[in-house]
């Protein structure tokens, strides 16, 4: 027993000196939030009397309490919290309390649920003053464990129904937990209004989220990908059609890909039976979403298939490859996530196209410079805004959200113009990387 | 075929490979060796247009180094894990032949994966191949457009016995059928195949020699690399 605490304790160690050594700024930046985010917290408690005539009580937040508790048991399943090469883990000898222990801290320190634990606090302090902020952060945890224990069922799924089904059960089941909640008073929504309350509930959702961390530990699967044989895509005799099926074939197939389709399922849903109501901003929820994936990770061309590309085909035609086959993919998923939202009563209207269509260029674009000034080996296996270098992945967000500022805010014409020449500038800049693209080059 | 003139090439002012000059014709194979770091990856890299050199020029069938006539002339197995993990072993095949403009190559893709021995993973996504399997797949995708010239960078690396025959027997078919062929390689009893052997020392290129005047002087190719590498000054 104490042996299988010792390496889960060795593996959250491991994992925390991991992004510490591979992101400083990101850890100081989030750590820095989370003081902060904390601090207003603790204020805005204080100041909860001088608010209360805002109708800021706790029955009117259940609804975000229980999207954020949905989201901390959903993202570990989409692939969240996954840093470690299951091949160089099992070479070191990790056995599968290491293994659990690194992921869950990888989970704690991902940008997401990494943010959401003190937000929840946030919410449960505005809405309901110190014991509200303990019941938040009990509810984090909750979540956290629960995202864990839908982790370990995904994992042990996939192997039976595939990726993509292992992936949609499990979001339905964190779904169905979810949504019974307003209305029922059986969901996370109603745990979170009781703790706030009775601080005995605290100490239930501390103690399911116990149970829930060790069944995930005991579902724990040994670290194997399942790889199963691909429909085979035929690839057209030109050479740009041929490149940019091939590049978008490799991000359809991937597990990052697989998420973003199942979130961009689901999102409208979720916020739909949150008592939220959707509008069409969810398609821009859901491209910046892409954005962070296919921005962030997508980065090279495949690692060390870059080197070979570069000797087939000029740079134009592998930076005008990329451009098509990831505006493609985020075009396609802000499809799925409009007919979603349609299915909810959130129809995307006529006029609201070509401003979808911008921003899916805008997203494209905002990672083409970094992805040959700054490279790093693609991971599309994982939800993770890592291993691009944080310098490639703040400039790629930013870029794509200050685009899609631009383009919401400003009138059609104007948003396309500016589209239009940030993709002049972006392409010239990217282009004259790639008179040496030695980093590239350098990719195994 | 092939005709190098002066090329270097640095990393951020640091010499990697030095002033090298060599001529390959058609039906003959050139094999670079030298210790690690010494610049035969960084060359053949320069060679197959993934990185400009930083002085000297190339031509490939007359065609200047970087031009899109010379990339489809040439055939390239990069020393990394070149391939592209989610696609698969029979897609990776017909990219090649693709962005090598080349007719259909099925008969040609079904001899190399029978011979290669990548029918039983041939139709999985490549991320699930060994090493020595992605080596395979990568030398694959060289030759199933039968280019006119093939840069070949390590290509036993991580293959077995059976694999590092199957593959001298590609290249020495190649050479038959009249391809110009670079390798490098650390496995001196597979270089022998090669009709020239030039040594890289101190990033310059010592050589190239005939082979089987070397071997017929020195014995073995591993007794040639150590005297070459101890004549040339540094």
């Amino acid at each position: 027993m104490s042996l299988m605490t010792g390496d889960i304790r060795l593996g959250v160690a491991h994992q925390l000196r991991n992004v510490w050594r591979s992101s400083r700024i990101f850890v100081v930046a989030a750590l820095t939030v989370t003081v902060l985010l904390h601090l207003t917290a603790m204020i805005t408690a204080q100041l909860h009397r001088y608010i209360a005539d805002a109708d800021v009580a706790p029955a009117v937040l259940v609804p975000l309490a229980a999207g954020l508790w949905s989201a901390l048991a959903l993202l570990p399943a989409l692939g969240g919290g996954d840093t470690d090469d299951a091949m160089a883990l099992a070479a070191a000898g990790a056995g599968r309390s290491f293994t659990f222990g690194s992921r869950f801290a990888a989970t704690i320190t991902d940008a997401g649920p990494g943010l959401f634990v003190p937000t929840l606090a946030i919410i449960g302090a505005a809405a309901a003053g110190w014991p509200g902020w303990l019941a938040g952060l009990a509810l984090a945890w909750n979540g956290l464990a629960c995202g864990q224990l839908a982790r370990a069922g995904s994992a042990l799924l996939v192997g039976r129904l595939g990726p993509t089904w292992a992936l949609a059960t499990v979001a339905s089941l964190v779904m169905l937990l979810a949504t019974v909640l307003v209305t029922s008073g059986l969901g996370p929504g109603a745990w979170w209004l009781k703790a706030t309350t009775q601080p005995v509930y605290d100490a239930v959702l501390v103690l399911t989220g116990l149970l829930a961390l060790w069944g995930s530990w005991a579902l724990n699967q040994p670290s194997e990908r399942s790889i199963r044989p691909a429909r085979p895509v035929p690839f057209p005799r030109a050479v740009l059609p041929a490149l940019t099926i091939a590049m978008a074939t490799g991000v359809g197939r991937s597990v990052a890909a697989r998420s973003t389709v199942v979130t961009a399922v689901i999102a409208p849903l979720l916020g739909r039976s949150a008592g939220v109501e959707v509008t069409q901003s969810v398609v821009f929820f859901v491209m910046a979403a892409a954005a962070a994936v296919l921005g962030a990770n997508g980065f090279a061309y495949d690692g060390g298939s870059a080197v070979w590309l570069l000797g087939k085909v000029g740079p134009w035609t592998m930076l005008v490859a990329r451009l098509i086959a990831t505006t493609a993919w985020v075009l396609a998923l802000a499809v799925i996530a409009s007919l979603t939202g349609a299915l909810v009563g959130a129809p995307l209207e006529p006029s609201t196209i070509p401003a979808v269509v911008l921003v899916a260029v805008a997203v494209a674009l905002s990672g083409l410079y970094p992805s040959v000034h700054r490279p790093a080996s693609t991971d599309f296996d994982s939800f993770r805004a890592q291993p691009a270098p944080v310098a490639s992945s703040i400039g790629t967000l930013t870029r794509a959200v200050v685009l899609t500022l631009a383009i919401l805010t400003l009138p059609l014409g104007a948003g396309a113009a500016i589209v239009t020449a940030y993709a002049v500038v972006a392409l010239i800049h990217a282009r004259w990387e790639m008179r040496d693209p030695i980093a590239l080059a350098a990719l195994t | 075929m092939l005709e190098v003139r002066g090329i270097s090439r640095s990393y951020g002012g640091h010499l990697v490979v030095n002033g090298i000059s060599f001529t390959v014709e058609p039906g003959m194979i050139l094999a670079l060796l030298g210790p690690n770091g010494c610049g035969k990856s960084t060359t053949l890299k320069v060679l197959s247009g993934a990185i400009p050199p930083s002085a000297g020029e190339y031509t490939v069938d007359s065609h200047p180094g970087l031009s899109d006539e010379a990339r489809r002339r040439t055939g390239y197995v990069p020393d990394t894990r070149g391939i592209f993990p989610r696609l698969t072993g029979r897609e990776h095949l017909e990219l090649s032949s693709r962005l090598h403009h080349a007719p259909a190559v099925d008969d040609v893709a079904d001899e190399l994966i029978e011979r290669l021995e990548l029918m039983e993973v041939i139709d999985l996504p490549a991320a699930a191949y060994s090493h020595g399997q992605s080596r395979r797949l990568s030398v694959a995708m060289a030759l199933v457009s039968h280019p006119p010239l093939l840069l070949v960078d390590e290509p036993f690396d991580g293959v077995d016995p059976e694999g590092v025959e199957t593959i001298s027997e590609l290249l020495v078919e190649a050479r038959a059928a009249g391809c110009a062929v670079v390798l490098t390689t650390h496995l001196l009893d597979a270089a022998v195949i090669a009709d020239q052997v030039a040594v890289f020392h101190h990033h310059e290129l010592v050589g190239p020699f005939a082979t089987a005047e070397l071997l017929r002087r020195h014995g073995s190719l591993r007794q040639a690399w150590t005297h070459l590498a101890r004549a040339v000054p540094t």
